[in-house]
């Protein structure tokens, strides 16, 4: 069997104000119907007004996945009823999407590259938010409505069905939400529902269906298995939870004789399982037409270009020249450029430092377990990129050990508060200067413990120099500088 | 376009409206009978004329995104029949858990 899968994501978009109208879109935790106007409440004769930046931000998405971007705009009604669309329709793109024909390339586990073809990215509103209840003395069902959300900016990324598993539907949303944050178009929070994955699950026989211009057709008098549409998947892990059920569930059924049927589902999350919720509606069934109130809107080379200027350095771009200039390893660019922040914070410590890897080792290793035992992001902590920089230059001009430069970076992370590292250092060096006669007396405890090298050296095998300066090493627990344990060591044997 | 009692009930369902067999019945070959009428215009020779958008506005012409004053919640609410707790009240099971 074969599994075959389309990935819709909706991202809402960072706007100020909503798709169609100046009420603010920051709906979070607001008072309910707080953020309404006649236009997001559908009140009749409430003309919509297209949000420029939302449409800036749905092309800068479609550059960002190399789209084709439509030179006009066209919206349509989608029709279908329900309390939580007050107007009987959502404004979204039907037959033109304003971004078309994009890739997005995903890293699979064992290193190899595949790439996830987008069909389009539309543009769109989001709807209200509604709580379905009971009444407590009468039973009867009723359902409240808060028009806040309704009219927030949205746009959905449909890919084609060409994703072969579960888990590389994992890496695509998680790849999308990684650029859209780049981009700084949504903060793309699932749990906050700021982004919503919905994925499209066939299951087909294999040798017994073909790709056909991107759709899914059989081979010979093959009868194609219906597909299933699964909603409510609040996280990214629940992506690949909720397709490996699905996959299993349609696989039994078909084992067990049962014949399957085209329907959406829903993920449960706490039962780990997908349950019916309706039998699809087909396209028809929305009636589209051209949303007669908003003109067809020109976007022209110059739009574009202007809108280009925005665009970022993406996590492809960024990964390639940290191999190529930087000469790091591929687990380390890959936690150093999963999200915008880590990656400029990297680059600020190197710009400092001039030192890419020492950066880079300080970043991967102790600053991340830090922050994953803490569970805070990297703009949280008390070391600074230039903290980081000077602390990464004390080593390298041997002003302090890498171990006493570990010690340091371990203490102020500790501190939640600012952290003078310059002092730290300075307290560091000023110790280590006073701790001379105890790396002397080190010296000569590790010279009369061992007899044998001292007058292998004395005879001329200088290379026992090494062993002499591990076993002062050894008695320092690692905190005296190789370096000046040589000299040292060298200025007694010279004696 | 042929208008049969499947199609009847499957447009009943959509606007989510429960039909007796009566009603079926009678409303059948009334929705035919508006199908056709419609249908009229498909027969109207179009080819010479060019599909065209009647009004086009520029992309620079659209609205900044400014945030404007809402509603206040008495205002959204005030022709809701009914409301709780600063929300819009919908009775009825039509939009919870249809079909599940
Ligand atoms: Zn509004």
């Amino acid at each position: 069997m074969d599994t075959i899968i389309g990935l819709e994501i909706h991202l809402q978009l960072k706007t100020e104000s909503k798709m169609f109208c100046s009420c603010s879109s920051q709906y979070f935790e607001k008072e309910p119907n707080t953020l309404t106007c006649p236009k997001c409440l559908g009140l009749p004769g409430a003309l919509p007004v297209p949000n420029k930046h939302a449409l800036e931000l749905c092309i800068l998405m479609g550059l960002a996945t190399n789209c084709t971007i439509a030179k006009h705009i066209k919206f349509d009604r989608k029709h279908y009823f329900y309390p939580d669309l007050p107007k009987g329709y959502q404004i979204s793109q039907y037959d033109e999407p304003l971004c078309n024909n994009g890739t997005v390339n995903i890293k699979l586990p064992d290193g190899s590259t595949s790439t996830v073809l987008i069909e389009r990215i539309h543009q769109e509103e989001d709807v209200a938010k509604t709580f379905h209840l009971k009444d407590g003395t009468t039973g009867a069902d009723y359902t409240l409505v808060d028009y806040n959300k309704s009219g927030v900016p949205l746009i959905e990324i449909v890919t084609k069905p060409c994703i072969k598993s579960a888990q590389e539907a994992k890496l695509y949303a998680t790849k999308i939400r990684q650029i859209a944050r780049y981009l700084g178009i949504s903060d793309a929070d699932m749990e906050k529902g700021q982004m919503r994955c919905e994925p499209n699950i066939s299951i087909q026989e294999t040798g017994k269906w073909q790709m056909v211009d991107n759709k899914i057709k059989p081979i010979g008098d093959y009868k194609l298995n219906p597909k299933t549409e699964v909603k409510n998947i609040g996280s990214i892990s629940a992506v690949e939870k909720a397709i490996e059920y699905e996959v299993k569930r349609m696989t039994d059924d078909l084992q067990a004789g049962k014949k399957l049927t085209q329907q959406t589902r829903g993920w449960n999350a706490e039962k780990g399982i997908t349950e019916f919720q309706r039998s699809k509606e087909s396209a028809e069934d929305y009636r589209y037409f051209r949303e007669p109130d908003i003109p067809i809107i020109n976007v022209s080379d110059q739009d574009i270009a202007n809108i280009s200027t925005k665009l970022v350095e993406l996590p492809d771009a960024k990964a390639e020249r940290y191999k190529n200039d930087f000469g790091l390893q591929d687990y380390d660019i890959e936690v150093l450029t999963a999200s915008r922040d880590i990656a400029e914070y990297f680059e600020k410590a190197f710009d400092l430092s001039g030192d890419a890897k020492s950066t880079a080792n300080w970043i991967t290793g102790i600053i991340f377990s830090h922050l994953n035992k803490n569970g805070i992001e990297i703009n949280d902590v008390s070391i600074k990129p230039e903290d980081l920089a000077i602390l990464t230059k004390s080593v390298n001009t041997k002003a302090i050990t890498t171990n006493k430069a570990k010690e340091i970076l371990l203490n102020c992370l500790s501190n939640d508060k600012s952290v003078d590292i310059s002092s730290e250092i300075e307290k560091a060096q000023s110790s280590a200067v006073s701790d001379d006669g105890a790396l002397l007396n080190m010296v000569k405890q590790a010279l009369s413990e061992n007899e044998k090298a001292v007058t292998d050296y004395k005879s001329g095998k200088t290379a026992v120099i090494g062993f002499l300066v591990g076993a002062v090493m050894k008695l320092s627990k690692g905190n005296a500088d190789p370096n000046k344990v040589k000299d040292l060591l060298e200025k007694e044997l010279g004696k | 376009m042929k208008f049969d009692k499947e199609l009847l009930e499957h447009v009943a369902h959509l606007s989510k409206i429960k039909l007796t067999d009566k009603e079926i019945e009678e409303f059948t070959p009334q929705m035919q009978s508006i199908l056709d009428s419609a249908g009229k215009i498909a027969q109207v020779d179009t080819s010479s004329v060019k599909m065209g958008y009647s009004q086009t506005i520029d992309f620079s012409e659209l609205r900044e995104d400014i945030v404007k004053p809402s509603l206040s919640n008495q205002e959204a609410l005030a022709n809701a029949p009914f409301t709780q707790a600063g929300y819009i009240q919908v009775w009825g099971a039509t939009f919870g858990s249809e079909e599940s």
